[in-house]
């Protein structure tokens, strides 16, 4: 989940209301689980009033929340499955991407020096214009 | 052998190949290079070569590019007319004009005197019978 330090009063309102549902229908699982001649008779209503009051008020709520959670998080969820398993795999998945392409980036800058060097190899009259390419890449590097 | 242009474009052609061929084999032989702080992954799908075959496989293909390049130079210093300008081509047409002109006048004049030989030799031929016929009376 969200650190609290990330969540606004509204999704922070929303987190709340939605523990109140989830609140609400284990309630009134309990109480069907437990029903026994003594149990209230208004028991079940009372509960059936709260948990829809709790899901009428849902959607004003989240109304006010404009976050986009991706699909994959809410798949994974559906499937019944932690979403903070979700995050950790994502993380390192960016974290290996990361590293591959970085893999990737030397080895292209590794050819274009060696090419530089082939090329005043063979043609020493065009030396300069070959630094000044050289060098232009470079600042392209330290400005991006 | 295909003639100077035809090979010319043959050659750049290879160029454009080769380097796709270079982009395409750094791209899917390199292996992963942790940040600082990180440490290094592997993939079962990946298969990089070592670091002195990437830095040699680097150069390698650098000098097979710039050998072509340097085929591409020897083809168009034979290219003909190469260092020469309109202006000098201009004049060399009509140089070669005015000898196509010479030609065509040579050769009407040599034509009428192929006329004339003609009809000498029919004469010559037509005497000779007359004498055979003479000579040959029994």
């Amino acid at each position: 989940m969200l650190p609290q330090d990330d969540m606004t009063d509204e999704m922070k309102s929303l987190a709340s209301r939605l523990e109140d549902t989830t609140q609400a229908f284990y309630d009134l699982a309990l109480i069907v689980y437990n029903l026994e001649d003594t149990t209230p008779s208004d028991a079940i209503p009372e509960s059936l009033d709260t948990l829809i009051r709790d899901l009428k008020s849902l959607p004003d709520i989240s109304r006010k929340v404009n976050n986009l959670i991706p699909q994959d998080v809410l798949e994974y969820i559906e499937q019944g499955r932690n979403p903070d398993v979700y995050a950790r795999q994502f993380s390192e998945l960016v974290q290996k991407d990361n590293q591959y392409v970085n893999g990737k980036l030397y080895a292209i800058e590794g050819f274009q020096k060696a090419f530089a060097e082939e090329i005043k190899q063979a043609y020493p009259e065009v030396s300069s214009v070959v630094d000044k390419i050289l060098n232009e890449g470079k600042v392209e590097s330290t400005v991006s | 052998m295909a003639c100077r242009c035809t090979q010319l474009q043959d050659t750049i052609d290879e160029v454009a190949t080769q380097f796709y061929s270079s982009i395409h084999y750094l791209s899917s032989h390199h292996d992963f290079v942790p940040l600082p702080g990180q440490e290094k992954v592997s993939d079962s799908k990946v298969n990089p070569i070592s670091a002195e075959e990437l830095q040699f496989a680097q150069r390698d293909l650098a000098k097979d590019l710039v050998t072509k390049f340097m085929q591409i130079d020897t083809l168009i210093n034979q290219l003909p007319g190469i260092s020469t300008a309109p202006k000098h081509q201009l004049e060399k047409i009509k140089k070669l004009q005015n000898s196509i002109e010479e030609k065509q006048l040579e050769r009407k004049s040599l034509e009428s005197e192929n006329e004339d030989l003609k009809l000498q030799l029919a004469k010559r031929i037509e005497t000779f019978g007359r004498l055979s016929c003479v000579l040959f009376q029994p």
